[in-house]
């Protein structure tokens, strides 16, 4: 399937020909245009449980949307939630682990499930991330730039950057400086990752954004009861 | 001389620092987006005189982080540590020199050489609107060092002076003559103009401005979001 990224690495959104008969699984929610002849089928992919496991585990929906390219074929522009950079990854069988909320859409037999990640992303990201394997074109976004990591060994990410890995990777939550201070400074908490495998980043972090806006927040009135 | 560079420059840029065995680099203390396993992160508090870690927390308290991270490898092998803030926006790579000494507001200053010290008792403008007055941070030393600004960075090299809105003043050189005022004349007309304090330089040198204010945009969001617990 021909696709082509637009408008990268700020508003990002890709593009996808769908010839006849080809569709193209994705996030509710991340469809922004289509043209051509597109029927649109919405499922609980893997059936109701692993449709609920998705939902509750790792944030995403519990339904999907499948497009399907009628007779004269068509168009349709994807978009991630955040503005920021889109990865599509030609995916030849080595499984791909997303963290919470990058996923976007995926073609030809590639499977989204949720996949416990240990006890590692307690603390802040949850303690699922999706598994994707198979063959096809899997696509994941980000709030920010994404930069590729070839990681050969160790490598250290701010918790809340990691978008997706090889899931060759091995990883665990761990503080890079002593105890008391990280105990000060959440931002001290770090994914280590270790082995041989890619690794991709993500250059702005949501968390911290949110962290923020926070203090602009109107303050709840005392009086209320 | 640690190798620097900057990554996609623009909207979601973040900068590197290439680090060679013995070279150090230091930070803004949430700033590390990303580095090598062989680099270890120190946290560090930026002391005033006299202030130590008292006088480091106690500004931490009022939202002036003083807490540093310190990076160096381990090995004896080189090592990368990527930087970036939380807004989008730019990043710029400045150094200072014997012969040009730069001022950064509070915040804009994303990390920096280890041959550089943060003094951050500049007192360019003591008395003036106590807790009011715009923060500062006066980088000493020789080296090289990244701001970082929400939105676009422009870099004004004026000769015969400049106004830039506080809010919007990310680093200027030293040597300028400045003073800070109100945007208009009367007080409230100044307050009704919407525009806050006005920092009017006279003389020749650079200020770096950035195209958007933060506490603006929060100033919009923050309304439309839930009341928070006092």
């Amino acid at each position: 399937m021909d696709w082509e990224t637009i408008g990268e690495p700020s508003f990002t959104a890709i593009e996808l020909l769908l010839s006849p008969g080809e569709s193209v699984t994705t996030e509710s929610g991340a469809m922004s245009w289509m043209e051509g002849e597109l029927a649109l089928s919405t499922n609980m992919k893997g059936g109701v449980m692993a449709s609920l496991k998705r939902k509750v585990l790792t944030g995403e929906s519990f339904f999907q949307n499948t497009y399907t390219a009628g007779a004269s074929g068509g168009k349709i522009g994807l978009v991630h939630g955040c503005p920021g950079d889109i990865v599509g990854l030609e995916m030849d069988g080595t499984p791909i682990h997303i963290e919470r909320g990058g996923y976007i859409a995926s073609t030809g037999q590639v499977s989204i499930n949720s996949k416990f990640d240990g006890l590692s992303g307690l603390f802040k990201e949850g303690l699922f991330v999706l598994r994707a394997e198979g063959q096809g074109t899997l696509f994941f976004g980000s709030y920010g730039a994404i930069d590729l990591v070839e990681v050969d060994g160790s490598y250290i990410v701010d918790n809340g950057h990691a978008v997706a890995w090889d899931a060759s990777l091995a990883h665990h939550l761990t503080s890079t400086g002593k105890k008391i201070r990280s105990f000060l400074f959440g931002d001290q908490l770090v994914m280590r990752f270790s082995g041989k495998g890619r690794l991709w980043v993500q250059s702005r972090n949501p968390r911290s954004f949110a962290a923020f806006l926070h203090p602009f927040r109107r303050v709840k009135s005392q009086n209320n009861n | 001389m640690v190798e620097v560079e900057i990554l996609n420059p623009g909207t979601f840029a973040s900068a590197r620092a290439t680090l060679q065995p013995g070279e150090t680099f230091l930070s803004d203390s949430g700033a590390m987006v990303r580095m090598s396993g062989n680099i270890t992160s120190e946290v560090t508090t930026l002391r005033r005189e006299g202030g130590g870690v008292m006088g480091a927390l106690k500004r931490v308290l009022a939202k002036e982080s003083f807490f540093m991270s310190t990076y160096q490898t381990t090995d004896g092998l080189p090592g990368e540590v990527i930087l970036a803030p939380t807004h989008q926006g730019d990043i710029l790579t400045l150094e200072s020199t014997a012969t040009e000494k730069w001022v950064c507001s509070g915040g804009s200053f994303l990390g920096g050489e280890s041959t550089l010290r943060l003094d951050p008792s500049f007192q360019g403008f003591k008395g003036f609107f106590t807790g009011e007055a715009p923060f500062f941070l006066n980088v000493i030393g020789d080296g090289k060092f990244f701001v970082n600004g929400f939105g676009r960075l422009s870099l004004i090299e004026t000769h015969d002076g400049v106004a830039v809105d506080t809010g919007h003043l990310i680093a200027f050189t030293q040597g300028m003559e400045y003073k800070i005022s109100k945007a208009a004349k009367g007080w409230i007309s100044s307050m009704a103009s919407g525009e806050g304090l006005v920092m009017r330089f006279s003389g020749k040198g650079k200020v770096i401005v950035q195209s958007h204010d933060p506490t603006r945009l929060g100033a919009l969001i923050g309304p439309m979001l839930p009341p928070r617990e006092a």
